[in-house]
């Protein structure tokens, strides 16, 4: 029992870890495009980045898109993301061609921590229709595996990371697989690319999520 | 129809059950979670009251302190251990909500060549 004290006061004045919610909008090159805090990141080779962040991630979920910063439509690429091992505040992305094969790409990547405020987020259909959301405005399906999504945030598109997944709006069926890629065209509008899993443009509905100011 | 395999065929039977018809809860509207989720289906870590299980090769049903079937999920394959390591292979990876479990997400996960195959996901839910 004399020990609580001393225990309460050790807890107390120990460093604690904070967990805190993070993205990071990376180029090709390994740039950041914009991210939330301070975020470093290394290229490590050919599609094969580390995020550096100040505080620690390991406890954290990662999500991540392959995609531009910009108006730019991305090469298909898939992406793939892991804490890395030696550093607990680091997360490893690997960003892949359609084949597989390693290769450079921008990426979005959100770190989900804690629970957040998930300032837009959307579901959409093959057919471009908007199912639901929060703070969605439309949907659009202007070609073969082409859409546009506007959320009521004006500056979401040009302050925010999003991630999106292949996916169903509703609970009959699952979908096929295939891969999305994101690119930010202003004015609250993103554009969303989906293809089969040769690479070849396909329609897919998804599911869409940003990170703002976390 | 992407190479219906059996696995493909079984999963679609799994989803296509009835579904539990409920909205989320008052007060849970703007609400995020998110599970990390190991190649065996098992949760490695997550937001307080999330589960998953392995329903077949290649999917994974998460399920969350409330019902989701109003809300948006995002997946992405990542590796699923505490330590971290290598870079997680490419592959597929696809959401819908579950047909039997009203608070539960279904996530399929496929290899570069679009069969199923266990793999490891990290899954944001909001709501």
């Amino acid at each position: 029992m004399r020990k609580l004290p001393i225990l309460v006061l050790a807890a107390l004045l120990a460093p604690s870890a904070v967990l805190a919610n993070g993205y990071v909008v990376a180029n090709a090159d390994g740039s950041v495009a914009r991210s939330s805090g301070s975020i470093k990141i290394d290229h490590l080779g050919a599609g094969q980045y580390q995020v550096n962040n100040q505080t620690p991630v390991n406890g954290c979920a990662f999500i991540v898109t392959a995609g531009s910063s910009d108006t730019t439509i991305p090469a298909v690429t898939m992406a793939t993301a892991t804490g890395a091992r030696e550093d607990r505040a680091a997360v490893r992305v690997a960003t892949y061609d359609s084949d597989g094969n390693p290769a450079d790409a921008g990426f979005h990547l959100i770190m989900q921590c804690t629970a957040s405020v998930a300032p837009v987020w959307a579901v959409v259909d093959a057919n471009g229709g908007l199912v639901r959301g929060l703070n969605a405005t439309s949907a659009n399906h202007t070609g073969a595996g082409t859409y546009t999504f506007t959320s009521a945030n004006g500056q979401f598109s040009d302050s925010c990371a999003y991630t999106a997944s292949i996916g169903l709006s509703g609970t009959s069926g699952v979908s096929v697989p295939g891969i999305v890629n994101v690119a930010a065209l202003g004015g609250g509008t993103i554009a969303v690319r989906t293809y089969d899993i040769t690479g070849a443009a396909a329609d897919r509905g998804f599911h869409v999520f940003s990170a703002c100011n976390l | 129809m992407l190479r219906t395999t059996g696995a493909a065929l079984a999963a679609l039977l799994l989803q296509a059950a009835p579904a539990a018809t409920a909205a989320p809860p008052p007060g849970q509207s703007h609400t995020t979670y998110d599970i990390v989720v190991n190649n065996a289906g098992n949760k490695v870590r997550g937001s307080a009251g999330t589960s998953a299980f392995n329903a077949q090769l290649g999917t994974v049903i998460a399920q969350f302190p409330i019902q989701v079937t109003t809300c948006g999920y995002v997946a992405s394959l990542a590796r699923g251990i505490r330590h971290g390591g290598v870079d997680e292979r490419p592959g597929f990876i696809t959401v819908v909500r579950s047909s039997g479990f009203a608070d539960g997400v279904f996530v399929q996960t496929f290899g570069p060549n679009g069969k199923p195959r266990n793999r490891p996901f990290h899954l944001v839910v909001a709501c």
